[in-house]
């Protein structure tokens, strides 16, 4: 059966879908997130997907912010797609459950994003198999 | 599942890694609207979450709020919570009927006893003593009463269970009424929408699990985590509301462009619900990204708010006010006619005749 997601809809570009500000305000919050961290070590987190960034904005933001060094895939119950911007310690996360929808996409302020650390109980676990 | 069973030794024994969960509760943080930066403390908690006994009660309603839920898309922390929770009564999931339905509520009424979640979707009918809706010889007012009794919190789903919902619209004949009208000694939590979003009704379940207390509610007792702004607050047309460009008919250029609806009837402006984030069928869009405006299906008597396809010209959640002579009209045909012009609404009152959609059509043509 097709799916809604797969119905192709074709909207009308007129040039007025243009950024509201949203690039700006998200680019100054991740200046105090980097200030944050470069003063205490505090980590932070953007939640993308809770903010209501027309497709214009959202391109704009993933351009002005462009990629970096490392990529990762993670398998979660569904991929979970990580890579660094050209900011270093900027860090674009998607998640995505196993039908491919986007559960959370954040942009993650540290040296790692927290995703990729093991849990102590996981390791706790991976030690008794042994 | 023991009862004292944990929600992470549930999660180990799926063979779902903590990393997984973490990632589920950034989900869960991301639609609660809870700051992202509380994810790994809710996480611990919510791991460590014994299971909840749960009934869940339907009275007036039309089981779109049970499909809401059980129809989110799969896995998810909405099956996790759902499968987590002990649901010991729900008539219309359960596979028991009969008489040992009703034992199996009984019992965990007994056994739960001042610990278990009340669940409630659908109004509840008091004209007649009740009579107009009943389950297992029992008027949906008794079987409600009695249930609250030893309920921890009460939480009532869907606008019907919420505010009295299509039921209780005007002229309410069965004399519906919502949960907050005849219960007011226990914690209640509402959820409206028609129906309300899945997620948001996991949310609730999954805030209630991690914190063990019912979340921050607004004054018509909707958690703020979901419902503490408007749709037209998150919407994506809001820029056009901004800059002035209105659709006016549903198939003109604005309408094409994708302008702002507000013109066309969209109450989004008045209504608090999290549709325009959240969005519905496994997030493909929701109602204003398909075309078609807000009807306001979280906020009281959305249903008596005036016609649907009425520009919103103040908060109209106050019947009270100016639109009370309008509605009160429409109550008497026995439909809305709030899209009818004055001389037809006389008309129809004065007449008893049932409103089809052509006439309603032809009103909205002139």
């Amino acid at each position: 059966m097709t799916r809604l997601q797969d119905i192709p809809v074709n909207t009308e570009i007129t040039g007025l879908d243009a950024e509201c500000n949203m690039v700006d305000a998200v680019l100054h919050e991740l200046k105090q997130l980097l200030d944050a961290y470069l003063s205490s070590g505090e980590t932070g987190v953007i939640d993308i997907k809770s903010m209501p960034l027309s497709a214009t904005d959202y391109d704009s933001l993933k351009q002005r912010l462009g990629n970096g060094e490392i990529s990762a895939t993670a398998s979660l119950a569904g991929d979970t797609e990580i890579y660094e911007t050209a900011l270093s310690g900027v860090w674009w996360v998607v998640h995505r459950n196993i039908d491919d929808r986007v559960l959370a996409e954040q942009l993650e302020v540290g040296r790692i994003p927290a995703i990729l650390c093991a849990h102590d109980d996981d390791i706790r676990v991976a030690r008794e198999r042994l | 599942m023991a009862e004292n069973d944990n929600l992470g030794n549930l999660l180990a024994r799926r063979g779902i890694s903590r990393r997984t969960f973490l990632k589920f509760c950034t989900a869960l943080a991301s639609s609660m609207a809870l700051s992202p930066s509380m994810v790994p403390a809710m996480a611990e908690s919510l791991a460590k979450a014994k299971r909840q006994s749960v009934i869940w009660l339907s009275f007036q309603e039309c089981t779109g709020c049970t499909e809401s839920l059980t129809r989110s898309s799969q896995p998810s922390i909405e099956s996790l919570i759902f499968d987590f929770i002990s649901l010991d009564y729900h008539h219309t999931l359960q596979a028991a009927s009969g008489f040992q339905a009703e034992e199996a509520r009984e019992q965990a009424m007994a056994e739960h006893k001042g610990k278990y979640l009340l669940i409630v979707d659908g109004s509840i009918p008091v004209a007649e003593n009740g009579v107009y809706s009943t389950i297992a010889g029992m008027t949906n007012l008794q079987m409600l009463e009695d249930a609250a009794k030893g309920a921890m919190a009460i939480v009532a789903v869907g606008t019907c269970a919420a505010y009295g919902g299509l039921p209780k619209a005007r002229p309410n004949p069965t004399g519906a009424v919502s949960v907050t009208d005849l219960i007011d000694d226990k914690p209640i939590i509402n959820i409206p929408g028609c129906p309300p979003i899945g997620e948001v009704i996991t949310g609730v379940l999954a805030h209630f699990l991690t914190f063990g207390a019912i979340p921050e509610l607004d004054t018509v007792g909707r958690p703020k985590a979901f419902y503490g702004e408007t749709i037209h607050d998150r919407c994506y047309r809001r820029t056009f509301y901004d800059q002035g460009l209105f659709a006016e008919t549903f198939d003109d250029e604005g309408a094409r462009k994708g302008w702002c609806l507000y013109k066309l009837g969209c109450k989004g402006p008045v209504t608090y619900n999290s549709c325009a984030t959240t969005k519905w069928n496994q997030e493909t869009s929701f109602p204003i990204e398909s075309g078609h405006g807000c009807i306001g299906c979280s906020q009281p008597d959305f249903w008596d708010m005036g016609g649907i396809y009425e520009a919103v010209s103040e908060p109209l959640t106050d019947l009270r006010g100016p639109a009370v002579t309008a509605v009160v009209a429409g109550a008497a045909a026995g439909v809305a006619v709030a899209a009818m012009n004055k001389q037809s609404k006389q008309s129809a009152k004065d007449r008893h005749f049932k409103v089809s959609s052509e006439t309603l059509d032809e009103e909205l043509k002139k």
